[in-house]
Parts: structure tokens; sequence; C-alpha cells
């Protein structure tokens, strides 16, 4: 007898991976956790982190949107400035240390006004944490400050009105300015001047992202003590490196780092779950198959395998938590909606009544 | 027979039509529901003056009013006076339903505000009114035309900031706008009571010929044109 003789069919690639098939993979993912059926995620991180937003958005899972776009708002328009991309108006969160100080913002530890703005040469403003957050920069100082204070309470609020906090894990390479303050993106690229005095390329090891998801984690636990964190690694290639190695191989080191900590740290916390999304889409079983011609983008026919293994691993059987919520919205939607109709009756009314010439 | 003014927009129209009929004008008025105008789809017709580009009926009544007043209603015959861009009501409750605010000095100041951007306000009003101002825009190239912007009934922060940022548009397309609410007397105040319809929400015949006074006296609305 041996500890192998027991295992399951998983357990063994022959017949967990290769005569499965990719579309016969079964237990990539179980949740440990017992959700409540009407459980809210929030959901950040890089882009591949879109499209859980989405996916939950088309089932009608609760998805919370901290930061939605104003009522009535048309679709395109919020699109295009953001809004329900993600829980709340953050944009891409490529690495953990970016994490990490929006929840110290979120939390009050830093200041909102403390990361930088970058002015460009028309005297506009961009928010170095988000700087394509809008089709134009902010037109002064103060309205770049407040929109980024809007984002903070937004975050705020989507980690205290969830379930599960999803965070999809992109990059170990990053900019950070001389003082530590991580950046979205190189600056000079999309907003910003670069500065070799100033700007700091860091490519993070995985004691540095550890140590910065921890510190996540603690923050998370202030804003909502029974949150439950949901990482995942997207299985995006790097657009391009500024380490010195081939892109390939800087993508391989990014990767396998950030699924090294996710793993970890699931292992550590009960609290903590890894998703295994990079596999799925990565793995050797779909020989690259979900990837676009361009080898970096992923086709929707792997985003959906990689959302029928997550929905399928989800436990959402736990006595619903959010009724009371979830009615007292809808009321207040009633009440305005009941306020407007009856406005419009007395502009109704209104018009009838001049065309009266008695 | 051609009318002296034509009054066209929505419920705010009433005052402004009693006001012109008491003062013995041969004024002709076109009025629609705020909500048709909230739809964003009244757009120009060289005939008409300007259609629905989704409601029959309402192309109906244009076509007959258009009969009535001999022709279109924007042309170079008559003076126009128009509600028509503004239609707060429909619009700035739902947008600020979530807390939701393009003031800064509000969102310092709560808790619960949501900036927005002004770039988003734009946005926001081309994608709900942009049809209607670009109605005003053609028929303001036709036609001795003057918005009226709506009277204040309620000092809610958003509603005015929509409310002169709608003005400043229209005013940046050189469109004629009269703003009652920029004269002294009734500047940052509410409609006064006596000035007010029982409905509360809208003025009644004395603000309409205030309007009317104020636009002769002071804008020199032509009636001879």
């Amino acid at each position: 007898m041996h500890p192998y003789i027991s295992l399951p069919r998983t357990a063994f690639w022959r017949t967990g991976v290769a005569e499965a098939g990719l579309y016969g993979l079964s237990g990539l993912w179980k949740s440990p956790w017992t959700l409540p059926r009407d459980a809210q995620f929030a959901t950040y991180g890089s882009c591949f982190a879109q499209h859980i937003s989405r996916a939950l958005k088309e089932r009608n899972i609760g998805w919370v949107n901290g930061e939605p776009a104003p009522g009535d708002t048309p679709k395109d328009l919020a699109k295009s400035f953001n809004y329900g991309v993600f829980s709340a108006r953050t944009a891409n969160i490529y690495t953990a240390a970016q994490l990490r100080l929006l929840l110290q913002m979120a939390v009050g530890d830093v200041p909102v006004r403390e990361p930088e703005l970058w002015q460009d040469q028309a005297g506009g403003f961009r928010d170095s944490l988000r700087p394509m957050i809008e089709p134009t920069p902010f037109r002064t100082e103060e309205a770049a400050i407040v929109s980024r204070a809007a984002m903070v309470r937004g975050l705020r609020k989507s980690v205290q009105n969830s379930d599960v906090f999803v965070f999809t894990l992109g990059l170990t390479e990053g900019w950070e300015n001389t003082k530590g303050q991580p950046y979205a993106a190189c600056p000079g690229t999309i907003g910003g001047t670069f500065d070799p005095e100033q700007h700091v390329f860091v490519n993070y090891r995985a004691a540095a992202i550890r140590e910065a998801l921890d510190d996540a984690l603690v923050l998370l636990k202030r804003l909502n003590p029974d949150i439950h964190l949901l990482l995942t690694v997207s299985p995006v290639p790097l657009t391009a490196t500024a380490s010195g190695q081939h892109v390939l191989v800087a993508t391989t080191r990014s990767k396998s780092v950030l699924r090294g900590v996710a793993g970890e740290i699931a292992e550590d916390f009960a609290e903590v779950d890894y998703f295994p999304s990079y596999e799925i889409i990565a793995g050797a079983p779909t020989r690259s198959s979900f990837f676009a011609p361009n080898m970096r983008s992923v086709e929707l026919a792997g985003v959906k395998l990689v959302m029928r293994h997550f929905f399928g691993g989800l436990n959402l059987t736990g006595p619903s938590r959010h009724d009371t919520e979830i009615a007292a919205a809808k009321k207040a939607d009633a009440a305005l909606e009941q306020s407007m109709a009856e406005e419009t009756i007395v502009c109704e009314e209104a018009i009838l009544e001049s065309y009266n010439e008695a | 027979m051609k009318p002296d003014l034509i009054i066209v927009g929505d419920s705010h129209c009433g005052a402004l039509q009693s006001a012109a009929l008491a003062a013995g004008l041969k004024s002709e008025m076109f009025s629609l529901s705020g909500n048709h105008w909230h739809e964003n789809q009244i757009r120009p017709h060289k005939r008409w003056g300007m259609m629905s580009k989704n409601r029959r009926p309402v192309n109906v009544s244009i076509s007959k009013f258009s009969e009535t007043i001999g022709g279109s209603i924007f042309s170079d015959q008559t003076p126009v006076l128009a509600s028509i861009g503004y239609h707060l009501g429909r619009m700035v409750p739902p947008f600020s339903r979530a807390g939701h605010t393009s003031s800064i000095e509000q969102a310092i100041d709560s808790d619960e505000a949501f900036y927005v951007s002004d770039a988003f306000v734009d946005a926001f009003l081309e994608a709900k009114r942009g049809q209607l101002f670009r109605l005003l825009k053609w028929a303001h190239k036709r036609c001795d035309l003057t918005v009226i912007a709506p009277p204040i009934v309620k000092d809610h922060a958003e509603t005015m900031l929509f409310r002169d940022r709608i003005t400043a548009l229209l005013r940046d397309e050189g469109i004629n706008v009269f703003d009652p609410f920029e004269d002294a007397d009734l500047s940052g105040r509410e409609l006064p009571a006596k000035l007010r319809a029982e409905d509360g929400v809208h003025g009644n015949v004395d603000y309409g010929a205030m309007v009317l006074r104020r636009l002769f006296a002071e804008n020199g609305l032509n009636l001879a044109a």
C-alpha cells in the first residue's frame, strides 16, 4: 500500500487531463466556502478580471457596484468612462502593491490626496493610479482628487457590501516613484512624463507580493471581517517587459511568481482561495488554442470555459444575507419612479389646462 | 393666419401662452409632455419644423399645428419662444439617485457623494439632450428663437448645476437663452409662491406675464418680424 493507490482519477495526468480532454476536465476547482444564495462579489484586478464582472452580471449573480454610473447613463457612455467595468472605477489593478495602496486609502491610512497626479501640457490632470479612467484629463487638480475620492469610496463600499473579493493578479513588473508609490503604468506611456531620476522600475519578487497581499487581506478584513478573498492569475502575457529579458521569459517569470504566491496564501488562510483561470487558459490541455492570433488576447471560447468551471465550483447554498439591502434598494428605486410618475401627471395636467381658454 | 408669437415646448409653455393671450397677442402654442422631449427623439423637419423619430401620434399633432400656423414652427415669419432642452425633472433625479454630483464642493462636503466630472456631464447631456440641442441650433438659424430657461421651483443643487450647464451649452451654440432667474430680483431664489401655479411646480400667468414683459423690455423680442 502507498498513498497513490487511493487517489482519485483527477490526481493522475493520464486520467485527469490526457484522456479527459480539454472540455472533459472536471474538479479543477471547488469553492471551500458555503456562500449565501444571494452572495455578492466584488471584482478587481488586471484586465482579465473584467470577464468575471461581466459573467456575474450576465448570470444575474450578485455583483457589487460600489461606484455605479449615474442613473440612466447609456451603456456605451458608462463604459467609456469606466463605470461598471470593476466594482469601483479603479481601472486595471495590475500589481499587489497597487491593490494595497488603494485599500490603504479605503481604510483611511493613506490620504486620498497623497498619490501623484500627472499634469499634461494642456493643463489637464490625470490620476497616476488610473491615468485613462476618463477619455480626457480632468480640468482641474481638485476635480481629479474628488474623482479619486469617489473611487475610493466606491471601493470601500464594494468591500463592505460583498461576500467575496475577487482579485486577478496581472503583473510582477511595475513602476514606482522614489517614495515607493506604485503607478498604474510607466510615466510617459499613457500620461505623465518619464523622469529616470524619479521613476523606478520594479520587478516585484515573491516575498514582496506576498507581503502586499497579506497587508491587503488585513485591510479588507478591517472593512469587512466576513470577507473572502478569491485570487486568480491573469493568463494574458505581458505586452512588454522592462526587465531586460525576452518578453516570453519575462512572462513566464511573472506568471509563475504570481501563481506561486497566490497558491501559498490560499494554503495559509481559510478565507483565501485560488481559482485556476490561469491553468484553464494557459495550461497544456489547451495547446494555446484559446489565445487569439496575436498569442496574447484570450478568445471568448476560453473565457466561457473559465466561467463554466467558476460557476460550476461555486457553492451558493447558504442562507441569504442581503435580503434587507436588496429590498431597500428596490424600495428606493420604486419610490423614485413613483415620484417621477406623479410629476409626469402634474405636467400633463398642466399642458391640458393651458389649452383651456375658458 | 400667421400668429404673432409661437410658444413651443413642455408644460412650462402654459404660463407663457396664458400671459400672451391675456396680453392680446395672437399666440399659438404647441406643447408636449416633458417625457416626449426627454426621449431625445424630436428632430428638425423641413415642412413642419420638427418631428418625432418614433412617435407617430406626436407627428400627427405637429402636422396639425403646422397647418394651424400655416407652415413650419420655425420660420422667419414668427418669433418663437421655446421651453425645450431642459426637462430636468426627468433627468436629474435618476442621475443623482445614488449620490452623484457634478459639484466639487458638494462632493467634498458629503461622505455619500460621487463626483462626476464636467466631461462626463457634457457627454451625458449630449446623450440625453443632443437631438434637442441640434433641433434648437437648426431652428435658431431659421427664426427669431428664444429659449426660456425653466422656473426654479426647488433649490436642488444638482438641478441647478444641470440647468446652468444646459444654458451655457445652448449659448455656446449662439442660441439666445432668456433666464428670468438671472435678473437681480429672482437671482439665487426659488420661484415665489405668488408666481406659482396651483400645482407648485409651474409658473402661473403672472409669472408668464413677467417673463414676456422682460423679454419685450430687456431683450427686444420683435413681434413685427
